[in-house]
């Protein structure tokens, strides 16, 4: 089976600084990988040029097999989605208008949107559980809410690749599981792979099967969360001492203090 | 729901229409519903038919053109800008526009050649701003907007100077011409055939625009050019907002206003916005013509002073009642 995404020789930089260099890793259906590193280490670079929102500096990136830079960009959006930071929105909108936004891509430009499309958007939204909240203006929701919905627009878009900038941000730890937990299962229903930036080393932990790891300066580490989650690798990975802890259930891992 | 889009427009259409046989009637010479009907038909009073045919139609039809393409102007660069406090003047077009009229009524040109002055005027500064935003760089929508400001603002000043050294026989249509004025409207169908041009090319890249509106990075990952998009906004929306210039010098508020007014009615994807904007500016135009030229009769006023007092208040009673943000 061909990877879903795979890159070789990859390196990329960003105002002098190298992200990666000569990396290659590739991605199967299903898997669910966790990009971590330090703050300004590249991971938001390193996430949209794996996406092609950005040119890698050298190296190759493709989906399937197929060259990212051989595919049209309407096609590329059916294949992979984004969840950004942080968004704004100057203008007024409502919730359903808002998840609308995700089918874009698979509506040809003098086609409104179908019954069909209405409907994925309606299960994208009771999926997140924002149902209720359908005919809202979008700047009256709150932060938790928004997150949502952009999470919800990501579902109706229905890519294969879910590129995930930071997903649990400016959700309460309810909702943070809970957001992981969808994102799992949509993963697995879908035969979906998910590559998420996270801060969270436990989250990262538990909902992660593959990490990759940002050392700066262009050191990377991919590979399976069980062997790369050591104390020493995430010690060197955040500079600073992190202890391994062991529950009943789980390892949790925490910054010793010194 | 499913035809509230159609509801909309019908409505918009019909409120067009109104202020049409409005802008039609009213005047020095009052025609009534009757007389009117026999023109249409023509069967009218010869005077009648030559009052409307040749005066009020030309005027009217003029100002619908008009304010449909500052409304529409004013929607693709509030997108173009992700700004809601853009209008179709934002970027310095109406400027440009303005210097070289000014210098061209200074130099004592009329007619055909202060149209043309006009034309050229905005077009320079079309080129100037998209040339110097452009420069080396990103095409952000904040360089192109901080660009355009500065050089609307040193137009600006330029028409200041303009005005101070002018002969005093000249000022009295320098200022008309600076606040708007749709008296010297003789033909019409330049203006209609670019608004339809624009309207046809916008409807094409509406949905784009509501993508757009959320973020660049959005737009890019939902598979949108961005760069490209933006660039083809720039130059339709300068290009209507200088055919509106040209037509009837610069009219404030129409292109700020009415965006606003539909977005605050609940109207926010450009599939419909772009259209309910042509529709309500145009009539909202062709009535602040119509009240221009009757309220002092028969003096008239610029007709900018009469877009503000009726946008002004409407405008904030709409926002004060729906009690969100525009």
């Amino acid at each position: 089976m061909t990877a879903l995404l795979a890159t070789e020789a990859l390196s990329v930089s960003i105002a002098g600084k190298n992200v990666c260099e000569q990396l290659a890793f590739s991605v199967n259906r299903g898997e669910r990988w966790g990009i971590l590193g330090v703050n300004g280490v590249g991971k938001t670079t390193l996430l949209h040029t794996l996406g092609g929102l950005r040119s890698p500096n050298q190296g190759s990136i493709t989906y399937r097999g197929e060259n990212i830079t051989a595919i049209p960009a309407p096609r590329l959006a059916q294949q992979r989605g984004f969840l950004f930071q942080d968004f704004n929105d100057p203008f007024p909108s409502t919730v359903m208008e808002t998840v609308l936004i995700g089918r874009h891509p698979h509506i040809k430009s003098w086609q409104w949107e179908s019954a069909d499309d209405v409907d994925i958007a309606n299960a994208a939204l009771a999926e997140v559980g924002l149902s209720d909240l359908a005919h809202r203006v979008v700047s009256t929701l709150s932060g938790g809410e928004r997150r949502r919905l952009a999470l919800a627009s990501l579902l109706a878009q229905q890519p294969a690749l879910f590129f995930l900038d930071e997903p649990t941000n400016h959700l309460d730890l309810q909702y943070q599981i809970q957001m992981m937990q969808l994102l799992t299962e949509r993963a697995r229903r879908e035969d979906a792979a998910l590559i998420m930036i996270l801060h969270d080393i436990n989250l990262a932990s538990r909902f992660c099967d593959h990490v990759l790891m940002l050392f700066g300066e262009g050191k990377t580490a991919a590979g399976a969360t069980e062997t790369l989650f050591t104390e020493s690798t995430l010690s060197e990975l955040y500079r600073y001492p992190v202890q391994r802890v062991d529950s009943q259930q789980q390892r949790l891992f925490i910054p010793k203090i010194r | 729901m499913a035809h509230r889009p159609l509801i909309i427009l019908l409505a918009l259409s019909l409120m067009a229409l109104v202020a049409l046989f409005l802008a039609l009637s009213v005047g020095s010479v009052a025609i009534s519903a009757n007389d009117f009907l026999a023109v249409i038909l023509g069967r009218g009073d010869p005077l009648h038919d030559q009052i409307i045919t040749e005066l009020r139609l030309p005027r009217a039809l003029g100002a619908f053109t008009c304010g449909g393409l500052l409304a529409l102007a004013g929607v693709l660069m509030q997108a173009l800008l992700r700004n809601p406090l853009a209008d179709p003047y934002i970027l310095g077009i109406s400027g440009g526009a303005a210097v070289a009229t000014l210098i061209a009524i200074t130099l004592g040109v009329s007619g055909i050649l202060l149209t043309g002055s006009a034309v050229f005027g905005a077009l320079l500064s079309m080129m100037l701003v998209f040339g110097l935003a452009h420069g080396q760089g990103s095409w952000t929508p904040t360089r192109l907007l901080l660009t355009g400001v500065v050089v609307a603002a040193g137009w600006g000043a330029v028409i200041s100077f303009l005005l101070a050294i002018a002969p005093q026989k000249n000022l009295h249509s320098m200022l008309f011409w600076l606040m708007g004025d749709l008296s010297y409207v003789k033909t019409y169908w330049p203006g209609i055939m670019s608004l339809a041009f624009g309207l046809g090319v916008s409807l094409i890249i509406s949905r784009h625009l509501n993508v757009l509106l959320h973020g660049d990075l959005q737009a890019s990952a939902l598979g949108i050019n961005v760069a490209r998009l933006r660039i083809s906004l720039y130059f339709v929306a300068s290009l209507l907002t200088a055919t509106a210039v040209t037509i009837a010098g610069s009219i404030g508020f129409i292109g700020l206003i009415v965006p606003h007014l539909l977005r605050l009615l609940g109207i926010n994807d450009h599939r419909l916005l772009l259209p309910s904007a042509v529709l309500l500016g145009g009539a909202l135009l062709v009535v602040a013509d119509t009240a221009s030229r009757v309220i002092i009769a028969p003096q008239q006023l610029p007709v900018g002073v009469i877009t503000a007092m009726l946008g002004v208040p409407v405008f904030l009673f709409l926002m004060q009642r729906s009690g969100r943000h525009p």
